[in-house]
């Protein structure tokens, strides 16, 4: 596509404008919004979720049910089942034998997956999944060992939700693990709450004489009710969620359903909440995902991978807590994106948003995410990351690599952190230029489904359906730019001219040529994609574009061995 | 009123009964919500002979909140600021419990003063020392001690400065001037003669 120097100012606006990933749920409210259109725009989500629908029930050893939810009882676990299926909507693109090793998702199978060591659906629990976990387990642990549900929640917390552990350990020897909770042993008793007690003696609190309506855990430290309830509510107000006896030698916690019968509505409501969050906290079942104002918990047991998606399809790293950064391994993150930081002043005057044409120096502005450049002027054809011929990159194409004899001959005599610096830039400069293209890319869809309303008030015969394609090649495209942004900080910290690093530019550029063809095609006018032919090519170019991926993705699992 | 005054006023009613405990309270006017804390210094530590004095502040939801303390005397320890006087302390802290008493909080602080904890520090300099130069840190608080804890009657600042050569009736009208300030009194002398 060419992407020439001064965009309309229409284009412009459409730049600015947030980007509203396709998925989320302000694009899927303002498409509801506006008329029946609608209903065939996302109808898009509900083919595939209906191709989910059909797929979950042939795979009965669905992880979400078989892993985290040893069964209770059969009859718990039906309407389970249910919400699983529900929940796998969420994340339909992802079949079960999809995440391997590294975590990357395929949509379309193919062979080179069917290798993967290991292949295990990334579950995602969704709040009701996980509240529902939560009393299931409560209860089954109050019904055998005989204790109150607050009761058991105190002895679960006190083992980070591990129900199996709690019952091994309580079996082995009771008193330590009641001690540990802060529960009473017998932790049947623990609830002997000596409530409303009127006596004539002095509140050790607030030092006030009688008559007063005491009350106090087993432990028997009674205070009056007063004091219990401020008490109580000043520590809710903290956040605090492991409330103790006021003694200072005593370690009792205070139980839910005691919080509940002192404290009025609004702050029992407020320590329930915290309870549940820190369920998600202390359990090592499940975590928060990490994107901003997501709040999302998800699971983590089931998932062999440490790449997984939450309901809301953020995927992310559950180790360092990143974006999903296959093929680059986690401390290469860290460390890169450290750099990135320090070396962000130096950056910036390369980083401009503007380059010149290399051939008739008119200033040029980037607006989509295609790299393949036309100059409007003069007509020449530029890849914008290299500046070099376009031509060279679809006849011999090495944009992607990074050539130490060019930098040793142009910069000879110079010291030597001028290199470094210079091989760090090169990678950086693909680096970031692939998270740009890939935010631009992401809004395509939308941009397709809004040219579609505009079509459609001229010719109504255009079914919605037909633009259906672009939101699922977009999506495609968009994991394909993720995975060579990373490539980059993986390249980074491979040896030059090491034969793994051959095996894996060579990959890497076969992703990146694929990629680049289906951006190009992809950002065609909406008149251009509606065309069959076209259509079949941007699925045929996304499928070769996901192979690319899968396969680079496979290459560096095996250790880079050609 | 903001804090709970019936309880503050019991406190320090229990507190003035209970001399032979090493820590009092006096109070600044009226105000139960501005104290101050005396405490001993404690026994065979470099703290002995001292006493020093604590800022109390009550906060509005005290006894629910722990008390607001800092020392006012300076004091050389590895958990209090030889800055500002703050206090490192757990149970003026997280580990505050309605149960406890302002007593009980000095009572802390005073054990605080036998056993420091280094590996929890206020004063990084002075923790340092505390670990690697035992004998230099105990000099110094004690150094400290005497400057700055030693309550000195108007009697011992007569004679030292008498004996820096000024005449005893010029001393008297110069440390009334002042206030019992001895420094002040030393300069008015000085500026004077």
């Amino acid at each position: 596509m060419q992407r020439l120097t001064r965009s309309s100012a229409r284009q412009r606006e459409e730049e600015t404008r947030p980007s509203l990933p396709s998925t989320n749920q302000n694009s899927s409210k303002r498409r509801k919004q506006s008329t029946e259109n609608t209903v065939t725009a996302t109808g898009n989500d509900q083919v595939s979720s209906d191709k989910v629908a059909k797929r979950t029930p042939e795979e009965p050893s669905n992880p979400t049910t078989a892993g985290t939810k040893p069964s209770a009882s059969n009859s718990s676990q039906q309407p389970e089942q249910v919400q699983n299926q529900e929940s796998d909507v969420e994340i339909s693109e992802i079949p079960e034998s999809d995440v391997s090793y590294f975590g990357y998702c395929s949509d379309d199978g193919g062979e080179v997956q069917s290798n993967s060591k290991v292949a295990t659906e990334t579950s995602c629990m969704d709040e009701q999944a996980r509240r529902r976990q939560q009393q299931e387990d409560t209860e089954e642990v109050a019904e055998l060992l005989g204790v109150e549900n607050s009761v058991a929640t105190l002895l679960l917390r006190s083992v980070a939700w591990n129900k199996e552990d709690l019952l091994s350990r309580y079996m082995e020897d009771a008193e330590k693990v009641c001690a540990a909770a802060g529960v009473a042993n017998p932790a049947a008793v623990s609830l002997a709450m000596l409530s409303a007690q009127v006596s004539d003696r002095e509140c050790s609190i607030c030092r006030l004489d009688g008559p007063l309506a005491f009350s106090a855990l087993s432990c028997g430290h009674s205070y009056c009710d007063c004091c219990w309830k401020r008490f109580l509510s000043l520590k809710v107000e903290e956040g605090e969620t492991r409330i103790v006896c006021p003694e200072p030698s005593c370690s009792l916690q205070v139980p839910e359903n005691i919080v509940r019968q002192l404290c009025d509505r609004e702050t029992f409501e407020k320590y329930s909440a915290y309870v549940e969050n820190a369920f998600v906290d202390e359990s090592k079942t499940c975590v928060w995902c990490p994107y901003p104002n997501c709040g999302l918990s998800v699971g983590t047991t089931d998932s062999s991978s440490k790449f997984i998606i939450c309901a809301q399809r953020h995927s992310f790293c559950v180790e360092c807590r990143s974006e999903a950064h296959a093929p680059a391994q986690c401390d290469q993150v860290i460390e890169w994106l450290k750099k990135c930081d320090d070396d962000s002043e130096t950056f910036n005057w390369l980083s401009a948003n503007t380059q010149d044409c290399p051939k008739c120096q008119s200033t040029i502005e980037k607006n989509g995410g295609c790299n393949h450049m036309t100059c409007r002027k003069c007509k020449h054809e530029f890849c914008w990351v290299c500046l070099g011929l376009w031509q060279s990159h679809t006849d011999y194409y090495s944009c992607n690599r990074f050539d130490p004899d060019k930098v040793k001959a142009s910069e000879d005599g110079k010291a030597k952190s001028r290199a470094a610096l210079d091989r760090y830039l090169h990678y950086y400069h693909r680096y970031m230029n692939h998270e740009r293209s890939r935010k631009l890319e992401e809004q395509i869809r939308d941009k397709a489904v809004l040219k579609m309303e505009e079509l459609q008030k001229k010719e109504p015969q255009r079914l919605w359906g037909d633009v259906q394609f672009v939101g699922e090649a977009t999506e495609k495209l968009c994991k394909c730019r993720v995975v060579l942004k990373w490539t980059y900080v993986f390249a980074h910290a491979l040896e030059d001219s090491s034969s793994q690093k051959n095996l894996f530019c060579f990959l890497q550029e076969d992703l990146e040529r694929n990629t680049e063809r289906l951006s190009e095609l992809l950002e065609s006018e909406v008149e251009n994609l509606l065309k069959a032919e076209v259509k079949s090519e941007v699925l045929a170019l996304a499928a070769v574009a996901t192979q690319s991926r899968l396969k680079l993705l496979q290459g560096v699992e095996e250790g880079l061995v050609a | 009123m903001p804090y709970d005054a019936a309880r503050v006023q019991k406190e320090l009613v229990e507190i003035e009964r209970d001399k032979a405990s090493g820590v009092g309270i006096e109070m600044k006017g009226d105000n139960l919500g501005h104290l101050v804390g005396v405490i001993k210094g404690p026994e065979s530590s470099p703290y002995d002979g001292g006493t020093f004095k604590v800022d109390i502040e009550i906060t509005p939801s005290y006894p629910f909140e722990p008390p607001k303390m800092r020392f006012i005397t300076k004091v050389w320890h590895p958990n209090v600021s030889s800055q500002n006087g703050a206090i490192c302390l757990d149970i003026l802290k997280d580990q505050w419990s309605p149960a406890l008493t302002l007593k009980t909080a000095l009572l802390s602080v005073q054990a605080l003063l036998s056993s420091p904890e280094p590996d929890d520090p206020q004063d990084a300099v002075v923790a340092k020392q505390y670990i690697n130069e035992q004998e230099t840190f105990r000099s110094t608080a004690r150094y400290w001690t005497e400057a700055f804890a030693k309550v000195v009657n108007d009697d011992d600042k007569v004679t030292r400065l008498v004996e820096m050569g000024f005449g005893e009736g010029d001393v008297k009208a110069a440390l009334a001037k002042c206030g019992g300030d001895e420094n002040a009194a030393l300069e008015q002398l000085c500026g004077g003669s």
